[in-house]
């Protein structure tokens, strides 16, 4: 599905990602987890086409993105979520669904919208509970479902999260990723970058870590799980020995 | 049958960025934890980014036999050995022997390997698997089992017992599946002959051979005499242990399991890529291992690729199997010696630089190791006793280092060739060659 080979990426002379080389496969969910500032968001911006990589290729679908603009690779069915929650706040809650699917146009597609959107919904309920309610008003969690939920409306094959967990009560962010693991059930294939990396590799069924810009352990989730480096820097694991 | 599908059929493109993937993330690794490969990279000029392809592999540095005894114990590990839950070690070297070490993870890895090993050779829960390699520091007993268990077969753990109650075990537990060294197959058969038990008094089906190379007319002639079929494996204590490569069902090549180790094929005077399907020497890069990883290991071993897909589905590339070797290293039940591990022991009773020749034989098949040693120069007729006391030490010597019985017999002074520009040949194999 997505293909990622020898990416090199950044910010005008910075360069973040030194090489990095990953692939998600249909229907499945990937994580890439790290530390702050190890280039995790700057890998998704990349294949959101919202930042133009320094050298390598991504490749979605058996097609090269490289001229792809960011818009049209959400047509191609490649969508970002990004973080922080970026909602219009000034819209309603149905009007940020509706501008979801804003690249959908057509005949009958109205109708298709309108039954996404109650599809939405029946994912997140809360969202009908808010549905004329404006963005900004909701708690931080619903917002996060918002943002997920205006993401789906453009139909994607690959949704990428980017720390989609942050600042929002555990709870939320369990049922949250229930939902995602849900929609992969259905066909959907999903990339998650986190810092949250036990929450991660609770849906993901494989996962690469990430330091200052190189993958340095990739696996499967029982290995990330059972792998003592990533157990010591990302699970809080052995702090007690460590203290002894 | 196949163990793992979806690994194993893996298409070839899914597999190259699988490879290219985890070789990355392998460098990384290794250059931020393994001081050898910093030294080794930086020193050779290799920028580990300008790894981009299977294709870049060429450029960066061989790991040696001599890298890995001069990092002896634990100075190839690339984890705390808090993390290592399991340590092997090459067995019966005189001096240094090379120590690796294994992460829970590569021994679920290293697990799995051997279980599609066992796999493509028809092992299925309903066998009753008979392992009769060493259960020590050496890898072959445990990694089989290991396999053999995860299958859900019914595994004896024989170990390196006589070759008299391995048979009694077959015929009474009635063993479907034999698993060790060629040579050791064939002692079995002629210690049948001995006890007067016929082949068809056994349940065997199936045998698993390696840890040593292996003729093809020794295959037919473990096939006529045990009634089963025999297959193939590869591999060594270095790269992981047995599981490396194995035969399938069409015995046609050993498929590398490539989702975890890089095989090449290089000339071994130049050290340069054979070409396709050339022969030449077998150079493994491990790419999952988190323990022990190694860049590549040459492995001494003569063979080549086959690069023509195998009909049995797998999509693993194969190698034939192992022709020779591009040293002289010596396979002697079951073990694996250098000459110059002998020449030292030599060297350290006799005081002076020895001249002697090793001459294999196999009697019965079992493996028989005659150690010719030139007497001194002043050594006088009258000084008998005091030879016989050293050819004892010599005996015992080799005994307790190299864990093999060898006979060891005084022969006049100058008999065999000095160094001239040629290497002299100091081992003379009369077993069957391969």
């Amino acid at each position: 599905m997505l293909t990622i080979r020898n990416l090199q990426s950044g910010y005008h002379k910075l360069r973040v990602l030194k090489g990095v080389s990953v692939h998600v496969g249909e229907n499945e969910i990937v994580t890439v987890i790290g530390p702050n500032g190890a280039g995790k968001s700057t890998l998704l911006m990349t294949v959101a086409g919202i930042l133009k990589p320094f050298a390598g290729t991504v490749t979605f679908d058996n097609t090269d993105l490289e001229s792809f603009s960011a818009e049209k690779r959400v047509e191609a069915g490649c969508v970002l979520v990004p973080e922080g929650r970026r909602v219009f706040s000034t819209l309603t809650v149905k009007e940020n669904l509706e501008l979801g699917a804003f690249l959908r146009s057509g005949k009958n597609e109205k109708s298709a919208i309108q039954q996404d959107i109650e599809r939405m919904y029946s994912l997140f309920p809360v969202l009908q509970k808010r549905m004329k309610q404006m963005a900004g008003t909701l708690s931080g969690g619903e917002q996060q479902m918002l943002a997920i939920a205006r993401a789906l409306m453009s139909r994607p094959k690959l949704l990428m999260m980017d720390e989609p967990s942050m600042g929002i009560a555990p709870i939320i962010v369990s049922q949250i990723f229930k939902t995602i693991s849900m929609l992969r059930e259905e066909g959907l294939s999903v990339l998650l970058v986190e810092q949250n990396a036990k929450k991660a590799l609770s849906i993901a069924d494989r996962g690469y870590v990430l330091e200052t810009g190189q993958i340095v352990v990739s696996g499967s989730r029982e290995e990330l799980l059972e792998n003592h480096d990533v157990g010591r820097a990302y699970l809080g694991k052995d702090y007690s020995t460590i203290d002894e | 049958m196949i163990f793992d599908k979806k690994a194993e059929t893996m298409p070839r493109k899914e597999l190259e960025q699988v490879q290219i993937e985890r070789l990355q993330t392998t460098l990384n690794r290794v250059y931020r934890n393994v001081a050898f490969y910093k030294k080794s990279f930086d020193s050779h000029g290799v920028n580990i980014e300008s790894i981009k392809s299977r294709e870049d592999l060429p450029n960066l540095p061989f790991t040696t036999r001599a890298d890995l005894l001069a990092a002896y114990p634990y100075d190839m590990f690339a984890v705390p050995l808090r993390d290592i839950v399991r340590i092997h070690s090459t067995s019966g070297t005189a001096g240094k022997p090379l120590v690796v070490g294994y992460t829970k993870n590569d021994l679920k890895n290293w697990t799995a390997c051997t279980a599609r090993l066992l796999a493509a050779s028809g092992i299925t829960e309903h066998d009753v698997v008979q392992i009769a390699f060493h259960y020590d520091l050496f890898t072959g007993g445990f990694g089989f089992h290991q396999g053999a268990e995860l299958i859900g077969a019914s595994v004896i753990p024989a170990s390196t017992t006589l070759a008299e109650k391995q048979i009694t075990i077959m015929k009474d537990y009635k063993t479907t599946a034999l698993l060790c060294t060629p040579g050791f197959a064939l002692h079995i058969a002629q210690e049948m002959d001995a006890m007067k038990i016929h082949p068809e008094q056994l349940s065997l089906k199936t045998g698993i051979f390696g840890a040593e190379p292996w003729s093809n007319s020794m295959r037919r002639q473990i096939e006529t005499r045990l009634h089963c079929t025999a297959h193939d494996s590869y591999g060594l204590t270095e790269i992981m242990g047995p599981g490396v490569a194995g035969e399938c069902e069409e015995r046609a090549g050993l498929h590398v399991n490539e989702d975890h180790f890089i095989v090449e094929v290089v000339d071994p005077a130049t050290g340069k890529w054979v070409g396709e399907d050339g022969q030449g020497e077998l150079v493994f890069t491990t790419i999952t291992k988190e323990g022990f990883p190694l860049i590549r290991y040459r492995t001494g071993d003569i063979a080549s690729l086959i690069s023509e897909p195998c009909s049995c589905g797998r999509t693993f590339t194969r190698i034939t199997r192992v022709t020779g070797r591009t040293d002289d290293l010596i396979f002697f039940d079951g073990q694996k010696i250098f000459p110059s591990e002998i020449e030292q022991i030599l060297l350290d009773v006799e005081g002076t630089a020895p001249h002697y020749q090793i001459v294999l034989s196999r009697e019965n098949g079992k493996d028989i190791m005659d150690v010719r040693v030139e007497a001194g120069e002043s050594f006088e007729i009258d000084k008998l006793g005091k030879l016989e006391a050293m050819r004892d030490t010599l005996v015992e010597r080799i005994q307790q280092e190299l864990e093999i019985s060898a006979q060891v017999h005084f022969v006049e002074p100058r008999t065999f060739e000095r160094a001239t520009k040629d290497k002299i040949r100091r081992v003379i194999d009369k077993r069957e060659s391969v």
